[in-house]
């Protein structure tokens, strides 16, 4: 089922909570809502669910205006599950998932077999079998949630609204319910969720909704979606994104917050094969960074991303091109400081050290353990003799542990 | 035990209480003389003037009474999601005081006036509570129902005490006392047939909504999700209840506990599915009430307890025995 929200305008009391807000969701994806406390998730499901109407704007359903349906009928299309619900009377697990059948069955209907079968199949599917006859209130949050889904299920929806279902579950049971929704929705179940754990939805969904302040910031695959500057933006927060190794999937690491005394500058790295992985972090902490001339896959390259660092890119095993040149001339004469990391010179990026040798202030360079280069020289001697240069001209020299222990104290 | 066959010993245990209630009193009457008087009444026969006379619309009304207070506490338990509501919980029974002690301080008490005035003071103190008790501009909500509940109730019960205070060594006083500790020694066959057909058919009502009332048990959210109306069938539910209540409050007094220990009770035995709970409360809450007015009539023989007094004297144990024994949780 084709969900369209359009226009939506949304307040409680005098605060505004959904401001002009859009949204399309594709039949028999999984589209999980991230955003800070307070953004508007919850109240964006409220009104697929049609609990809430909108001030203005419309909510479609396959095209149809959702008002225009009567409860009855949107609770054979639509199934919610909450962050958490406690009946309040203590209902056996059976009971409950029969509950789902009251759209079908009615005031004064009788449960016929299409309706147990239904039951059935939910209670399996969810794996609350073996529970039928407990209470609610003897189940531990995992188990009722899982009842809670098999209550839905019952509904036969269309469409699985969950708002923030795995909030209190542990790691396993969010894996498990996750998995369960999953399956769902590979059957053709639309399924809308709002969730707080970033790396879950990006696990899980099929597409992710960033929100932010009553808005949709961002709509798209997990790795179109979750990008530093996205996710500073909603979340306020900095982080690193890269790829899980063992899942393939989108993978946030949120940061630390940097110091409030923050280093103004802009620092270039010259870096490659690993030279500046541990100048690289700290650094970003108190700087604007810019790493060049890396390739992709290059492990310097990998930290840079996951620190959200502006990188120059190269074609990977093949000398430096011109437009890369042409970027590290412009950078050089926007940099503040520049630091050369331990890197191998080979004739590859022989001319972006000759590039800095050529057009750098040289005071504004740290050349990191010079002495090194002996080893590092591939090009006969150039290179060594291009550092020469600059270190005559007035370039600093430090260790790694100098470079950093510098900004340390001054800071 | 299977709650069909619960049922079935309700029903049988509730024509046996009749018969049995009928034969008891301070005239003794043999319990095959009772069902031979009740079967085959005899115009004349000392026996059946008895039984048609007095006792049989006394028992009838006090059944009738009880089915209806634990029907109206069972729904409104469910109603506020909490085992502890009663059916006085928005005002109803201070609010019927209020009327009754008001139409017998200003000289108008009669066999109808008294009821007619209960059932108006009833119905208006919750039509005032539903009112007050939500926030502007909203539907109104649980707590604020029943806080409103709580504070008109007090004021409603300090008018029903100056009433009385006003009205303080006169005979008027008495009756106004023995009103408010309720009774049915002022049972008639014209009440019977009042309160019969309220009873049934919002009894009947009441049950064919008992899984839309399962649903508001999951909350407001939850029920809408299962194609209910919560604002609208809360309305309804607390409209039934209230004439329902309204009506026995009108002709036997306030009479307390029955409508909060029977549902409590039967919730234990057959759980918490108000498909179940409301005929098995039912049942069982017009049975309460008939052996407690056995009670109240031959305890002090020939002096007649309130009944009000032998219900809270044997509710209240029972109910907190109740309480000693629920799970963990149950009350949250």
């Amino acid at each position: 089922m084709r969900i369209s929200l359009q226009g939506i305008r949304f307040a409680y009391g005098g605060r505004e909570v959904l401001k002009d807000l859009d949204l399309e969701i594709e039949p028999g994806e999984i589209l999980a809502l991230l955003g800070p406390n307070g953004c508007g998730k919850t109240t964006v499901l409220r009104h697929i669910a049609g609990v809430l109407t909108p001030a203005s704007g419309t909510v479609y359903l396959d095209f149809q205006e959702l008002t225009a349906l009567r409860p009855r009928i949107l609770a054979r299309l639509l199934g919610v599950v909450e962050q958490d619900r406690r009946p309040g009377f203590a209902f056996t697990v059976q009971e409950l998932v029969e509950f789902g059948r009251l759209p079908y069955v009615g005031r004064l209907g009788r449960a016929g077999p299409a309706d147990r079968a239904a039951v059935a199949r939910a209670m399996d599917l969810t794996g609350v079998v073996p529970l039928a006859g407990r209470p609610i209130d003897a189940l531990s949050g995992g188990e009722r949630q899982r009842v809670f889904l098999a209550m839905a299920l019952a509904q036969e929806p269309q469409v699985l609204l969950l708002d923030e279902p795995t909030a209190h579950l542990d790691v396993q049971h969010q894996l498990e319910f996750l998995g369960l929704v999953r399956r769902r929705a590979r059957e053709g179940v639309t399924v809308v969720m709002a969730l707080h754990d970033v790396n879950l939805a990006a696990a899980f969904a099929d597409r992710i909704g960033l929100m932010g302040w009553g808005a949709v910031l961002a709509v798209g695959r997990p790795g179109e979606v979750l990008t530093p500057q996205r996710l500073k933006e909603a979340f306020g927060v900095r982080c690193a994104v890269g790829t899980s190794p063992a899942t393939g999937t989108t993978y946030v690491h949120f940061l630390p917050p940097t110091p409030v005394r923050r280093r103004e500058g802009r620092v270039l790295v010259i870096g490659g094969g690993g030279a500046a992985a541990q100048l690289l972090p700290p650094l970003a902490q108190q700087h604007e960074v810019c790493l060049g001339v890396v390739a992709p896959l290059d492990s310097d390259y990998e930290v840079a991303s996951h620190l959200g660092i502006e990188v120059i890119t190269d074609a990977p095993f093949s000398p430096v091109s011109e437009g890369a040149l042409i970027r590290v001339r412009e950078e050089l004469e926007r940099s503040d400081e520049v630091i050369i990391a331990p890197v191998w010179v080979g004739p590859g990026n022989l001319p972006v050290v000759a590039a800095l040798e050529a057009s750098a202030v040289p005071a504004k360079v740290t050349i990191v353990d010079p002495e090194g280069i002996a080893d590092r020289d591939f090009t006969g001697g150039e290179a060594a003799r291009l550092l020469r240069s600059l270190i005559v001209g007035g370039a600093r020299v430090a260790s790694a542990q100098e470079v950093l222990a510098q900004r340390g104290t001054s800071d | 035990m299977k709650p069909r066959f619960l049922l079935l010993a309700l029903a049988l245990a509730a024509a046996f209480s009749v018969v049995a209630a009928v034969a008891l009193g301070p005239v003794r009457i043999p319990l095959g003389e009772a069902l031979t008087a009740l079967v085959r009444p005899q115009a004349g026969a000392l026996y059946s003037t008895i039984v048609h006379q007095i006792r049989l619309p006394r028992v009838l009304l006090g059944f009738l009474v009880g089915v209806s207070l634990a029907l109206s506490g069972a729904v409104l338990q469910g109603v506020f999601r909490n085992p502890l509501a009663s059916p006085y919980v928005l005002g109803i029974a201070s609010g019927a005081s209020v009327g009754a002690a008001l139409t017998i301080a200003l000289g108008l008490a009669g066999v109808f006036s008294v009821p007619l005035g209960a059932f108006a003071g009833g119905t208006s103190a919750v039509a005032a509570v539903y009112t007050l008790g939500r926030p502007k501009g909203r539907g109104p909500d649980r707590l604020g129902l029943i806080l409103a509940g709580v504070a008109l109730g007090a004021a409603f019960s300090a008018v029903t005490s100056f009433l009385m205070f006003l009205t303080a060594g006169d005979r008027r006083m008495a009756e106004i006392l023995f009103w408010t500790m309720g009774g049915l020694g002022r049972a008639q066959w014209s009440h019977i047939w009042m309160l019969l057909p309220v009873t049934g058919i919002a009894g009947v009502v009441l049950w064919s909504l008992g899984r839309e009332l399962n649903a508001l048990s999951l909350g407001d959210e939850g029920a809408f999700g299962l194609g209910v109306r919560p604002q609208r069938l809360r309305l309804l539910l607390l409209s039934l209840t209230t004439v329902l209540t309204a009506v026995a409050v009108a002709f036997a007094g306030t009479i307390g506990f029955v409508g909060l220990i029977t549902p409590h009770a039967m919730r234990l035995l057959v759980g918490p599915d108000h498909r179940r709970l409301l005929p098995t409360s039912a049942l069982a809450g017009g049975i309460f009430l008939v052996w407690a007015d056995v009670a109240a009539r031959t305890v002090m023989r020939p002096a007649e307890l309130p009944l009000g007094i032998l219900t809270a004297l044997i509710g209240a144990p029972f109910f907190l025995s109740l309480l000693r024994t629920r799970r963990g949780g149950e009350m949250g």
